[in-house]
């Protein structure tokens, strides 16, 4: 199985790392709500890269931020949001749910603030799956 | 982006920064924790973009100011207003990582939408990507506690 951004994430070592593992997991993700062709790209595919060029960060700038439950995702919005006003701009203005299903990718572990990534399989296309259940 | 009030550089300082953590994160780092060949930790703050640049604010703080932020004692706030170096690092940073437009900041020129709101604490996970960083210096115990 290839992965979707398989091209760019060949050279970086341990990439996805081996503890990635597939899983079924309703999942959250901020999103703007005129589906915006940027919604489920990762951070390294829209420009400029919101990245630094070691390899760790550019691992997981192919992966999507998700998060396990909407009160999480809402939390940690919030809480980013504090921190920068103008994250708005790039975090987007909704949440959308949907369900990450085994053969959609593989995820990291859901760590204590709810948040885990996914490096998407080829051919996986979120926008179809998830939908819009929360203005924020 | 909005308009900086600043000291312009000829070039960016802090060229000897190693990531050692990205204290909030999302589809790419938000908040990351960095430290120089000294031992020296410094904060990078993603601030603003628009289509060419992404803007950050980088800030030394200390130790001690650090383990406060980790522990809900301080907010990112009192962090950037209180930095160990009284003033702030601008920088642009473009598609290809090369840095462009570095000034020096007073904390009280920051544009206000740069500032963040006074209860900022943190309440996030750290992704922690140094280990040997933690073990040369001991680091925040939420970072150990990650690395046991």
């Amino acid at each position: 199985m290839l992965f979707k951004y398989q091209k760019f994430i060949s050279a970086i070592p341990n990439c996805p790392p081996t503890n990635y593992y597939s899983a079924t997991i309703k999942a959250y993700r901020f999103v703007f709500g005129d589906r915006n062709p940027n919604n489920f790209l990762p951070a390294s595919m829209i420009n400029p890269k919101r990245n630094f060029p070691d390899p760790s960060g550019q691992c997981l700038g192919y992966a999507l931020s998700l998060f396990d439950s909407l009160e999480n995702a809402q939390n940690r919005y919030r809480d980013m949001v504090k921190g920068r006003p103008t994250l708005r701009k790039k975090l987007g203005s909704h949440i959308a749910e949907g369900v990450i299903e085994e053969t959609d990718g593989i995820i990291s572990e859901v760590n204590s603030a709810g948040h885990f990534s996914l490096h998407e399989f080829e051919g996986t296309n979120l926008q179809q799956k998830f939908e819009i259940v929360l203005e924020v | 982006m909005e308009a900086i009030e600043g000291i312009r550089l000829e070039n960016f300082w802090l060229t000897d920064l190693r990531r050692v953590a990205d204290l909030i994160y999302y589809d790419g780092p938000i908040l990351s924790h960095f430290k120089n060949n000294q031992g020296d930790d410094y904060l990078y703050c993603w601030s603003d973009a628009d289509e060419i640049y992404n803007r950050w604010l980088i800030f030394r703080v200390s130790r001690q100011s650090l383990n406060k932020y980790l522990t809900r004692q301080l907010s990112l706030r009192e962090l950037m207003l209180n930095s160990a170096d009284r003033f702030l690092h601008c920088i642009d940073i473009d598609d290809r990582f090369q840095y462009h437009h570095p000034c020096l900041v007073f904390p009280t020129n920051l544009p206000a939408i740069y500032l963040p709101e006074p209860d900022s604490y943190y309440n996030f996970e750290p992704i922690v990507f140094d280990f040997e960083a933690v073990k040369e210096q001991p680091l925040p115990q939420l970072y150990t506690q990650l690395a046991a």
